[in-house]
This record gives structure tokens, C-alpha cells and sequence, in this order.
């Protein structure tokens, strides 16, 4: 396998940040961690990860304005975004569906799919 | 009294017109008769000379043929005779100087060259009018020479005696007509009126006619005193009616100011779109005069697109009621402020529609709410679900079989049990806070005694001040005042201010918990010497699920709605709080509740 990807994950909750880290190291993964938008723009800038998984509720800079900031960057080093909402509401999904390969999961979401995305997202649709 | 005078007028003029128009006809009609007589002595004449010894150049003419000549044609007027010879030379002429310069060339022409007599009209050089009477005179089948004579018109007067008796007579008859009809008319009246003045005062009258005169005279004056009453009654409705136009219109006008003081704004149209009244609220909105408004198209004074085509398309016949309402901003008004419009049908007295009426609220404050309401079911989500998170997160790993290591399970183990009871914690203040909104209907308000309910708070909160080491100075008053309300409300106020100010204090440290009377109120102060409050999270503390950025803050474990609660629950009790606080030197909050006693008292 080659050089393992760099996951940037941003969340204000602890244990969200740590369960998750466990999680994509144990699958091959790097994941790098942040606890707002703000401190995750500078590790995207610093790292370049190949995907992130970001929190919407959030001090300093929220995950929203995070996204909206970070989609152009895509054009030029396109790269997975994850949003993990704790509620979607109409209104929500329109300016996630705007954006650059963006996904949304519910909260509360499953370690387990969201690895999967990735996968999904680095390798393409498994066989069968 | 302006009728007979215009009929006068007219008739003096009819009278004029034909003093004018007799004589003119009189007089048109004596130039006719004038003319045909000069035309038949000319011809004559002529006639007359052709055969006279001068045409035929037979003997010297002389001055007394001319003076018979002047003397025939003396009504008419002789001009000129002037005999030409056969080569067209005038050989004999009477004329006053240089008359044949005079006389037009085609007039010459015309008489020297014709074969018989000719007889024509024309003007002289100098005016005059003239008619000449030419004929050539044969000898032998060959002309021998031409006669020519000239005769003025004589002029009839026009203001002759004989035009003037005609219309003078006229006149005179209408004038005549006119006095006596005048004369007539006033002396029956005078008649009229001295019977009527003599029978108010004679009772008895003999003669039969007398009686009758009398009957019709009293009819007559039954009648004018009828009329008269009527008048006064009409003119008694009239002042009536006028007393109640005044009441209606000060009626209108206390209705106009009640519409002008409404906090929405409000304007009635009439079936052409145009506007009869509009209240000051609305003008302010639109940004106009009254008079920029009253009467004039919507296009004039609402740049409003939406909202005029919203007037425009609401039709007189709509039934229902508010059916549609419409919600705008308006560029001028500050930002955040949202409007609703409405439109309404207006019925008459009888039930047709004739006005529209157009209603526009400030909906800000209904949206501010809507908004908030959304914002607190979105932050509820946010903190219910983030525990749940974790729990299924850290579930699903240990399920997986993903973490071998035994440290890790424990501590997994332990993030599970944590973030159980971080959600338990949280549905319960929810619930409280669900019940504390209720509570404004359903709290008891009993006599509390303050010395309880703050020696039940200290005693709730001591475990948490030991654990860590803070001491908690007490300031007691003497006397401790009753307050009014619910003491396990009023308790777990206190106990979340108390629980604060020991989460921000650092170990060790001190937080002071005191009581005193001011005025007609309790008051309890809670001081504490932690990290204080960030000038910018200081209005918003009390708002549910605030959080501060401030990391250290941020990281103490808290549902976000301890003190949005507490704030509610002074609120149910009529009381205070306030907050001052410094930065890295602590806070001191207030709370003011009114003394149970007062209210009883």
C-alpha cells in the first residue's frame, strides 16, 4: 500500500476527536486532529489531508463557514469532506449539496461508515 | 329679480335690430328703383342723342345743349358726354377737366368698338361710381360716330324721414307696451295689497263680493303662514342635521387619530386603487407626505415592487379574509426587520365591497422568536446527540473488537458510563427548564423563608466545595426577610449560581454567599474569585445553550442551561438578576426578590 492518507478531524467533543482517531489509525489511516474550524484551516494549509471530517457546532469558526472557506481550495487539491450534523434539516442539506465532494452524516453516526466512505472515496466502489 | 331685466334687454335690442334693419330695406329697396330708373333715363338719352344734330357733327355744339344735357340729368348727375368720330377721336366732350384720364381704358375700348349699345359699370380712378351708356351711330352702314355719356348715381340718404316712421312707430308702440304692462303690474299688486292690509283690520263687510275677496285673502294669507312654518321647521332640521354633520365629523376625527396612533401601519382604498386614507405609521414606512399619497396611483409613492403588485392583485371580489398575507423588508428600515403585509375587503351597508384595506405589521420580534424557538430545538439536538455519539461510537468499537489493549477498554468503558451520564444530566435539565416554563402557571407561592432556602442551597453544593477546597464565607443577616414563591425553585436558583461560581473558582480558592435588605427587596449576592466573564459572553450568559469560546470555559462540563434556568425562575418570582464580573478576578452576581411580607402586607 501506498503513503497512508491523512484524515484532518474537527470536533470541539473530546471523545468524538479520540474514538475517531482510534478508528482511522486502525485502518490505515493518519489522522490529525482539531478542536475548531479555525485550528483545522490551519492544519488543512499546514498537512493537506486527503479528507476531513468535520462537526458543524463549533466555537471560534463552525464547520459551516469552515466548508464554505475550504470549497475553493477543492478546485486546485481536491479532497473528501465529511460533515457530521446532529440534525439536517432542509434548509442545511441545500448549502451542503452546493459544495464540492461533500457528504453528511447524521449524528449519531457509526465509526465503521464513515471509514467506509473513505474507502469508498480513495478506492472506489468495492466489488460485489 | 334678474329674469325681467334680461327680457328687457333683449327686447331693447330686438328694438335696435330693427330700427337698423327697416330703414337698411327700406333703403336698398329705394336704390333699386333708383338704379333702374337712372339705367332707363340713360339709355333714353343716349338714344336721344344719337339723333340730335351733334352726333352728326351738323352744327357747333354749344354751351345751352350741354346746360339742357346737365338740366335732364340733374337727379342723376352728369359726368360726361363725349362724342367720338368715326376714328375714334373725341370730337365733342363736356367733362370737367381731364375726365377721360379718369375713366378706365377698357371701358373705353369696350364702348368705342362695340356694334350696338352697351351699358356698363365701373369705378372712376378717383372713386367714383359710374355708369356710362355708349351707342355708335350709323350713317350709310358705316360708323359714323359713338356717343358716350356718363352718369353718376345719385346717393338716397339712409336715415331718411320716410325709412325712419316705420321702426320710430314701432318703437314707439313697444315702449308704450312695455310702460303700461310695468304700470299695470305694480298698481294690481298695490290693489292686492291694500285689500289685503284693509281686511286685517275690517271685520264686517257688507257687499257679497267683499266676503269672497275676503275668503280668497284669507286662504291666501292660511297658506303663507303654513309656508312660513315649514320654513321654520326646514330651517330647524337644517341646523339639526349641521349639529350632526359636527358630531360625525368629530367622530371621524377621533377615529382618524386612534388609526394614526396603531403601531402597523394601515390604508383604505377605493374600487379605483386610489387611496383615501392612510395612517402616519404606513407613511413613515414608505417614507412620504400625506399628500404624496391621497388620490394618487400606487406607482407614485410605493417603490415597492412586491408589495404594490400585492395591492394591485387582490381583487374587490375576494371572500376570504386575509387569504393571503405577504412578508417584505423594506430597504430603508433597519436590517432585521421583517413586515407582513395584509389586505382585507371592507363591506358597506349593503354587504357590497367598495375599500380595500391594507394592513403591514412589524413581524421582527414574532420572527425573532420563530427563530430562537428553532435555534434552542437545533441546539437541543446538537447536546443530546453528541453524548449519544459517544455512547454508540465507543459501543460499536468495543463490539468490533477494534480495541484489545485492556487500558484502552477501560477507559472506553469509562467514556461509555461518562457520556451516559452526561445525557442523563442533560435530559434532566431540559426537563427542568421545561418545568420551570411551565412553572410560571403552575408555581406555588408560598412564605419562604430566606435563612432556608439558602442554608438548603449551601448544603446541596458543599460536596462539590470540598471536593474542591474552596471555602464558602457566609454573610448572614440578623433578621432574615420572608420572600414569596416556590422554595424549591427559588432553591435550585440559588444552587446553580452557587455551582458556578464553584466551577470558575480555582482550587483552593474562595467564593462569598451574603443576604441583605434593600428597600422592599431580598437580596443575595454570590461572589466568587474565579476567571470572571469575557465582555463579550457577559450579555449572552443567560441565554440557553450559550457557550463561550473561551477554551477554559469551554471545557467545563455543563448542559449550557444553568443559568437560562435561573433566570427564569427569578423572573416567575418578579425578581432581578444581574451580573458583574472581571476578568481573571471573578463575578459577583445579584439576585433581587421582592420580600414575601410586602406582598401580604
Amino acid at each position: 500500500m501506498d503513503k497512508k492518507k491523512t484524515v484532518l478531524i474537527i470536533d470541539d467533543d473530546l471523545h468524538i476527536r479520540r474514538v475517531l482517531e482510534i478508528k482511522l489509525k486502525n485502518n490505515g489511516y493518519r489522522p490529525i486532529v482539531a478542536k475548531n474550524g479555525q485550528e483545522g484551516l490551519e492544519l488543512l494549509n499546514r498537512e493537506k489531508p486527503d479528507a476531513v471530517i468535520s462537526d458543524i457546532n463549533m466555537p471560534k469558526l463552525d464547520g459551516k463557514a469552515f466548508c464554505l472557506q475550504t470549497n475553493p481550495i477543492k478546485e486546485k487539491r481536491p479532497f473528501l469532506t465529511i460533515v457530521i450534523t446532529a440534525r439536517i434539516n432542509p434548509d442545511e442539506q441545500v448549502w451542503i449539496n452546493d459544495l464540492k465532494d461533500t457528504l453528511f452524516m447524521e449524528k449519531p453516526f457509526s465509526p465503521s461508515k464513515i471509514v467506509d466512505s473513505l474507502d469508498e472515496y480513495f478506492n472506489g466502489p468495492e466489488p460485489g | 329679480m334678474k329674469k325681467p331685466k334680461v327680457v328687457i334687454l333683449l327686447l331693447f335690442i330686438f328694438v335696435l335690430i330693427g330700427i337698423i334693419f327697416i330703414p337698411y330695406a327700406q333703403f336698398t329697396r329705394e336704390q333699386q328703383k333708383e338704379h333702374k330708373r337712372v339705367l332707363e333715363n340713360g339709355r333714353n338719352l343716349v338714344g336721344i342723342l344719337c339723333l340730335s344734330s351733334a352726333a352728326n357733327f351738323q352744327s357747333k355744339v354749344n354751351d345751352s345743349f350741354f346746360k339742357q344735357l346737365s338740366q335732364s340729368t340733374s337727379t342723376e348727375g352728369l359726368v360726361y358726354c363725349i362724342i367720338h368720330n368715326k376714328d375714334k377721336e373725341p370730337v365733342i366732350s363736356f367733362a370737367p377737366g381731364g375726365i377721360q384720364t379718369m375713366v378706365p381704358p377698357a371701358v373705353t375700348n369696350k364702348s368705342l368698338y362695340a356694334y350696338g349699345f352697351i351699358m356698363q359699370d365701373f369705378t372712376l380712378n378717383n372713386g367714383g361710381e359710374i355708369i356710362e351708356f355708349a351707342k355708335p351711330v350709323f350713317k350709310n352702314g358705316e360708323l359714323f360716330s359713338i356717343v358716350r355719356l356718363g352718369l353718376k348715381l345719385s346717393h338716397t340718404k339712409y336715415f331718411t324721414t320716410e325709412n325712419l316712421v316705420l321702426p320710430a312707430q314701432i318703437a314707439f308702440f313697444i315702449l308704450l307696451a312695455l310702460i303700461f304692462g310695468y304700470y299695470w303690474t305694480i298698481l294690481s299688486f298695490k290693489n292686492i295689497h291694500q285689500k289685503l292690509d284693509a281686511c286685517e283690520g275690517v271685520q264686517v263687510l257688507g257687499e257679497e263680493k267683499n266676503t269672497d275677496i275676503k275668503n280668497i285673502i284669507g286662504d291666501l294669507t292660511f297658506y303663507l303662514n303654513t309656508m312660513d312654518e315649514k320654513f321654520a321647521l326646514v330651517e330647524s332640521e337644517k341646523q339639526q342635521l349641521e349639529s350632526g354633520l359636527k358630531i360625525n365629523q368629530f367622530e371621524i376625527n377621533q377615529l382618524l387619530n386612534i388609526f394614526n396612533a396603531f403601531d402597523f401601519g394601515l390604508m383604505f382604498l377605493d374600487s379605483r386603487d386610489l387611496v383615501f386614507f392612510i395612517n402616519t405609521y404606513f407613511l413613515d414606512l414608505l417614507g412620504k407626505e400625506n399628500f404624496d399619497v391621497i388620490d394618487h396611483p400606487l406607482k407614485q409613492f410605493i417603490e415597492h415592487e412586491e408589495l404594490r403588485s400585492y395591492i394591485q392583485q387582490h381583487s374587490l371580489t375576494e371572500q376570504r379574509r386575509n387569504s393571503n398575507k405577504m412578508e417584505l423588508t423594506f430597504p430603508e428600515t433597519q436590517p432585521g426587520q421583517f413586515y407582513l403585509a395584509s389586505i382585507s375587503n371592507i363591506k358597506d351597508a349593503e354587504g357590497s365591497v367598495s375599500v380595500k384595506s391594507v394592513m403591514i405589521q412589524n413581524v421582527a420580534k414574532e420572527k425573532e422568536a420563530e427563530k430562537s424557538r428553532q435555534d434552542f430545538v437545533n441546539h437541543i439536538a446538537h447536546e443530546l446527540r453528541t453524548p449519544l455519539t459517544n455512547i454508540k461510537a465507543y459501543n460499536e468499537m468495543m463490539m468490533d473488537g477494534e480495541i484489545s489493549n485492556i487500558e484502552m477498554q477501560k477507559e472506553f468503558f469509562n467514556t461509555i458510563n461518562d457520556e451516559t451520564n452526561r445525557l442523563a444530566k442533560l435530559i434532566s435539565s431540559i426537563l427542568e427548564l421545561a418545568e420551570t416554563e411551565i412553572g410560571q402557571l403552575t408555581a406555588k407561592k408560598d412564605m419562604v423563608k430566606t435563612d432556608w432556602v439558602m442554608k438548603s442551597s449551601l448544603d446541596a453544593v458543599d460536596a462539590f466545595a470540598r471536593e474542591k477546597n474552596i471555602t464558602i464565607q457566609t454573610e448572614f443577616p440578623d433578621n432574615f426577610p420572608k420572600i414569596s414563591g416556590d422554595k424549591e425553585m427559588l432553591k435550585s436558583a440559588l444552587i446553580n449560581v452557587l455551582g458556578n461560581a464553584l466551577k470558575y473558582t480555582r482550587d483552593n480558592g474562595t467564593v462569598t454567599f451574603g443576604l441583605k435588605e434593600i428597600g422592599d427587596m431580598a437580596v443575595f449576592e454570590i461572589v466568587d474569585t474565579g476567571y470572571g466573564i469575557d465582555d463579550n459572553d457577559l450579555p449572552h450568559i443567560f441565554e440557553k445553550f450559550y457557550r463561550s469560546d473561551n477554551d477554559f470555559v469551554f471545557n467545563q462540563e455543563g448542559s449550557g442551561l444553568g443559568l437560562a434556568i435561573t433566570s427564569e425562575i427569578i423572573k416567575i418570582h418578579d425578581g432581578f438578576i444581574e451580573v458583574q464580573s472581571e476578568l481573571d478576578k471573578g463575578s459577583r452576581f445579584t439576585i433581587k426578590i421582592p420580600k414575601g411580607d410586602l406582598l401580604i402586607g
